[in-house]
């Protein structure tokens, strides 16, 4: 599926911002199943300095300056990629096999996945994971089959609620009180994968949220998504990552499905929030966050061809 | 009969070590029991054989000497790094530890090699990563660290060297062998204690420093600075600073230390910008470029756009600058994961597959809990060893500091086995060994006259490596030694132990270079010619303005308590002024009676309050604003100016206190206080006046000063016109001694008590330092050179400042030439008082005004936003 996202983020300052300096990851990835077509990111005022480079998760990052006094910032990114079905993973390795490859022995063999293993900002270590995890994980099942019932229990578990939850609120805390959004879910399921030893990554995108006739609706924070990606050892060396949505309940090959679409992958939101800054100045700010999803392969005759999910975020 | 030789008296003195423990002062390990005769180590007995002259009797004067020293010089340490927290005077013992040829060589082939290989494994883990995939380093100690910064990945460091300072923490063994036993590269402390220390002992022992060929320390700093500004991205032009993280910090001492002695600019992440990925320091004439910073902050704060985002300590953008190569940071962020002490038990492996060589100097044994192998062989053996965390100062990890087996009970051993089986990863396992002593002069505190003894207590050397380019390095030929508290064996600053100077012998010519760089270039001279940073400045500005509040506290607080007690009765109209006054100035607090109602009870709660504890902002509380003033500009003071800056603060503060205790505020004490506290102010300002460049930092200390005096002086004398004050005898003779000025007045006109005397006087004398016509003359001239303008011509700030040229002595008194009054009394001073109410207000609009054009920047409030 051919589809365009408009991202587009704006600040209002109240007294102006005299100088600036943003983050940003909104620019999707090219993977084996989805191909960036085009992508421009435009900022107004037009800034001092904008410049992209790669991190070292191979994530464009772009580094964007302003100096002079700005009352309004307008950050838009607008981006068309191809997306394909998701495919189910060929994938029956155990869970504790995977484990002990993350554990370091000086004869063993190193995976560069292990990153995924330790802790992150927003994923801290707690027994707490493990407690909850545990039903999950029984002995020699397959990582996929322990990995998928944890994503329908986390599903099922907890509560998906806007607003219940900050940016930055840890996994931990998100836990205890069993509600979240998105970001929520998917640091829960990460932090619980890594407290059993696993490698889990962050993916932050976007997910087409109206629904194809026939089916049902889909809850994605505003358009604007994360789940989590978790390695299976046994795919093709290429492609080992398979997704799991939490908060819709889907997994998948490459993505959890046609309508996802990946932006950048990280440990946790830390690493990929889609832009951070600081300011000096501008005591008071208004944020507002507008994602637009459009398919672009469905005919216009059809009269398909129209805002799918549109956000409005407002921080005060 | 002959007296023994002082080599063979300090040995009889001498307690020997502890048994088992190397005896540095006997040179080999302690055995039980007493220590046969004529057993001095050579060294030792050449510096005794030195102190020949006066004999160890005069031990305890130096000792004396030493401490008034470091006092005198505010060598301090801070103790928690926080606002609140003790300052306590650095601790150093009066004997170096003494380092023969020997021994030095191999402590400093062993650090060369080692510094080398760190930045061989630093070069890996930010490029390629070979190391991880050849499993010779386990991810944990790098991506599992949080001390390893992602956004510095691929990014090389200018120059192509990550490390140009690193500290090595030596323990030497009862055999008399060196170990390692941690390594200190993100921001390791220490390089400007140890200059003091050296400075402070080498003064002490004059001849045994001279003849026993101890090497000198300056070539050292000196080959850090040339290879600083070697490699700088403006070469030898480049301008370095020193990065900060603030007063409170537990070494701020030596940070504004290090920076005089190597002439760099004392920064803080506020006092910067990034612009066009270029670093920029914010001065009081704009913006100056930054090309290299040595670091005294811990990486995570350095940049809250990439790092901690509630950091206030970095400047945003800054990694930004870092990776587009403009800026040179000392040493390259992202070195904390070399800290670790996990890393030891890997570095053996590490030096055979980068270096090919086997490493020189050993670690102590060291087990990563995370190879299970390793904690299955190491768990037995903990009550031996030392805990150690393998992720220090990561809160999430929930570590602490070091623990030593011995020290736990048989069910906290089980406790730490369990922790540690079920977080391998977290614990690091490291053996120990008994440290050696070295001998430390103990006086007698309950009898200072008595003779002091040689005691020997356990110490950990550290020494540092700088790099002198192109991937090599120089040991600095001293160091660091930190010794033990009593009978501890856990040396460490936070802990209350001390500190020795490290004499390490050569067999060579010493190399007495000093640090005097290579000429600077006239570009360079012309940049550097006074740059005061708009943090500074602000600071500076405060500093003159508490500087002139105490001063004028100080003297209103001595006349209110002389006027109360003295001979004389004193008046209604007296009292009321100095009751508005105490009010004014926060003498008293709110709500307290004035002293014409309960005359008593005003005078207690004046006394009461002097030092300005909370919630009242007195004499003390003054003196506590001067302090943190100056200490904020630390760098810019002598050490005499700020040794008097601390005990006027610190006296006042003890003697309120006492006072306080015994609940008996007298008037005379207090009398004897701030008689005290007013000589301490006398000296502080000479020191301001006559000890200070007089650069725009100075100028802005003046002008805080003369702008304080400006509101002090016509808000007092507003006051005593409005309460008819100056009308009485009493009360005019307070007036003019409020403003020290007693003396002129009677040399003028003898007794005399008229206004217009009085006014000539203290409004329009242009001679007298406390009429308002000088405070507004001066204040014309400072502000119009601070604006940089032309000689003579006035900048648009200093004709906020009443002309004193326009004023008239009969107009303000309001008579005419003869003397003829038009009216009487003061209430018709309508003039003077216009006058008055316009340098009141001068005062303040010049504040804000300066206040807007000169430090908005540096107050300016940053925050994170993020969507």
């Amino acid at each position: 599926m051919k589809v365009q996202v408009t991202h587009e983020t704006r600040y209002n300052y109240v007294p102006a911002v005299e100088v600036a300096q943003h983050m940003a990851y909104l620019q999707p990835l090219n993977t084996a199943t989805q191909q960036l077509l085009s992508h421009t990111l435009q900022v107004e005022p037009r800034p001092d300095q904008q410049t992209p480079a790669l991190d070292v998760y191979g994530n464009t990052r772009t580094f964007i300056s302003l100096q002079t006094a700005h009352a309004q910032l307008r950050v838009v990114a607008t981006s068309i990629v191809a997306t394909q079905a998701r495919s189910m993973p060929a994938s029956d390795m155990a869970w504790e096999p995977v484990r002990e490859r993350f554990r370091y022995r000086a004869d063993g063999d190193y995976d560069a996945a292990a990153e995924f293993v330790f802790a992150s900002p927003y994923v801290a270590r707690h027994p707490d994971f493990a407690t909850y995890a545990r039903a999950s994980f029984a002995p020699a099942t397959s990582l996929f089959t322990a990995a998928s019932n944890l994503m329908h229990r986390i599903h099922a578990d907890f509560k998906y609620e806007s607003k219940s939850t900050e940016i930055n609120t840890p996994a931990l805390v998100a836990l205890a009180q069993r509600k979240g959004v998105c970001q929520d879910f998917a640091h829960i399921m990460i932090a619980c994968l890594r407290q059993m030893g696993l490698a889990a990554r962050y993916v932050s995108g976007y997910l087409l949220t109206k629904p194809a006739p026939g089916t049902h609706r889909l809850i994605g924070n505003d358009a604007s998504h994360a789940w989590v990606s978790v390695l299976l050892p046994d795919l093709p060396q290429t492609a080992r990552w398979c997704d799991f949505d939490p908060t819709n309940d889907r997994c998948g090959w490459g993505s959890p499905g046609e309508g996802y679409i990946v932006l950048a992958t990280g440990r946790d939101y830390s690493d990929v929030s889609p832009i951070r800054g600081v300011i000096h100045g501008g005591a008071n700010h208004r944020l507002r966050v507008a994602v637009t999803v459009t398919p672009l392969d469905v005919t216009p005759l059809s009269g398909q061809a129209q805002i799918q999910a549109q956000s409005t975020t407002e921080l005060p | 009969m002959h007296a023994p030789s002082v080599p063979t008296a300090a040995q009889d003195f001498a307690a020997p070590a502890a048994a088992g423990h190397f005896d540095e002062l006997r040179g080999h390990k302690a055995a039980a029991g007493v220590p046969p005769a004529n057993d001095l180590a050579a060294p030792w007995e050449r510096f005794f054989d030195h102190q020949a002259s006066d004999g160890l009797g005069d031990l305890n004067h130096r000792a004396a000497s030493l401490e008034r020293q470091i006092r005198d010089n505010g060598v301090t340490y801070n103790v928690y790094s926080d606002a609140g927290g003790p300052q306590r005077p650095w601790s150093l013992d009066l004997f170096p530890l003494i380092v023969t040829p020997q021994s030095w060589q191999q402590i400093e082939a062993g650090v060369l090699q080692r510094v080398a290989l760190l930045d061989h494994v630093m070069a890996d883990v930010y490029g390629p990563q070979q190391l991880l995939a050849r499993n010779l380093l386990p991810p944990a100690l790098v991506h599992g660290h949080p001390g390893y910064l992602r956004c510095m990945h691929g990014a090389a460091p200018v120059g192509g060297t990550y490390l140009h300072i690193a500290a090595f923490d030596l323990a030497r063994g009862p055999d008399g062998n060196w170990w390692l036993v941690s390594q200190r590269t993100q921001a390791p402390s220490g390089l400007g204690y140890l200059m003091e220390n050296r400075l402070a002992v080498s003064r002490l022992f004059p001849q045994a420093f001279e003849h026993m060929q101890v090497q000198r320390l300056a070539g050292a700093y000196r080959a850090l600075m040339n290879n600083l500004k070697a490699i700088s991205p403006d070469g030898p032009d480049s301008h370095i600073a020193l990065l900060t993280p603030g007063p409170y910090n537990e070494t701020y001492f030596e940070h504004a230390y290090l920076a005089r002695y190597l002439g760099l600019t004392l920064v803080q992440g506020g006092d910067m910008l990034v612009r066009d990925q270029r670093l920029y320091l914010k001065t009081l004439k704009g913006l100056v470029p930054i090309h290299a910073l040595l670091k005294r902050l811990d990486d995570q704060f350095l940049d809250p756009l990439e790092l901690r985002s509630d950091s206030t300590l970095g400047v945003p953008g800054l990694l930004q600058a870092i990776r587009a190569g403009n800026v040179l940071v000392a040493n390259a962020p992202g070195s904390d994961f070399l800290e670790s002490a996990a890393l030891l038990g890997f570095l053996p492996a590490l030096s055979r597959h980068l270096l090919g060589q086997e490493l020189k100097l050993p670690a102590m044994p060291t087990w990563w809990c995370g190879e299970r192998s390793a904690m299955e062989e190491v768990l037995p053996r903990l009550a031996e060893c030392a805990i150690k965390p393998t992720y220090p100062g990561a809160v999430d990890h929930g570590n602490v500091g070091a623990v030593l087996g011995r020290d736990l009970s048989p069910r906290e051993l089980d406790e730490w086995a369990g922790r540690i089986a079920r977080q391998g990863d977290e614990h690091t396992i490291q053996s120990y060994l008994p440290l050696s002593q070295l001998p430390t002069w103990q006086r007698e505190a309950s009898n200072p006259a008595q003779d002091g003894r040689i005691v020997p207590r356990s110490f950990m050397l550290r020494v540092f490596a700088v790099s002198k380019g192109d991937q090599s390095w120089q040991v600095l030929p001293g160091g660091l030694a930190r010794v033990a508290h009593d009978h501890g064996e856990i040396a460490t600053m936070q802990r209350g132990g001390s500190s020795a100077d490290v004499w390490v012998m050569t067999r060579d010519a010493v190399d007495r270079t000093t640090l005097l760089a290579p000429a600077l270039t006239p570009r360079a001279v012309t940049q550097r010619k006074r740059l005061v940073t708009s943090r500074a400045a602000e600071n500076l500005y405060w500093l003159g303005r508490y500087t002139e509040r105490s001063e004028n506290t100080i003297a209103l607080a001595r006349l209110t308590l002389e006027c109360l007690n003295g001979e004389r009765p004193s008046s209604v109209p007296l009292l009321a002024w100095l009751g508005k006054m105490a009010l004014a100035n926060a003498l008293v607090l709110p709500g307290v009676p004035g002293a014409t109602q309960a005359r008593r009870v005003f005078e207690r709660s004046l006394n009461a309050s002097l030092g300005g504890t909370d919630p009242a902002t007195s004499v003390g509380y003054n003196l506590r604003a001067v302090r943190l003033a100056g200490s904020a500009v630390r760098e810019r003071l002598s050490q005499e100016h700020w040794g008097l800056i601390v005990r006027a603060q610190e006296e006042l503060a003890q003697a309120c206190a006492a006072q306080s205790r015994s609940g008996d505020y007298s008037s005379i004490e207090t009398l004897s206080i701030l008689k005290a506290a007013g000589q301490h102010m006398a000296a502080i300002t000479g020191a301001q006046t006559d000890r200070m460049t007089r650069d725009d930092g100075w100028r802005l200390l003046s002008i805080g000063r003369h702008i304080e005096r400006l509101r002090f002086l016509s808000a007092s004398l507003a006051r005593g016109l409005e309460s008819g004050s100056v009308e009485s005898e009493a009360g005019f003779e307070a007036m003019v001694a409020l403003f020290d000025s007693t003396i002129t007045f009677r040399a003028q006109f003898q007794q005399v008590r008229e206004m217009a005397a009085l006014i000539d006087l203290l409004v329009l004398d242009r001679d007298n330092p406390r009429s308002l016509a000088w405070v507004a003359h001066t204040l014309r001239g400072r502000l119009a050179k601070l604006a940089g303008s032309e000689p003579n011509a006035l900048s648009e700030l200093s004709l906020r400042v009443p002309d004193p040229g326009v004023w008239n002595l009969a107009e303000l008194c309001a008579c005419d030439e003869d003397g003829v009054a038009s009216a009487t009394g003061v209430e018709n001073l309508t003039a003077l008082r216009d006058l008055l109410d316009q340098c009141a207000e001068a005062a303040f609009d010049l504040s804000e005004a300066i206040g807007a054009t000169y430090f908005t920047h540096s107050g300016e409030a940053k925050q994170s936003v993020g969507a």
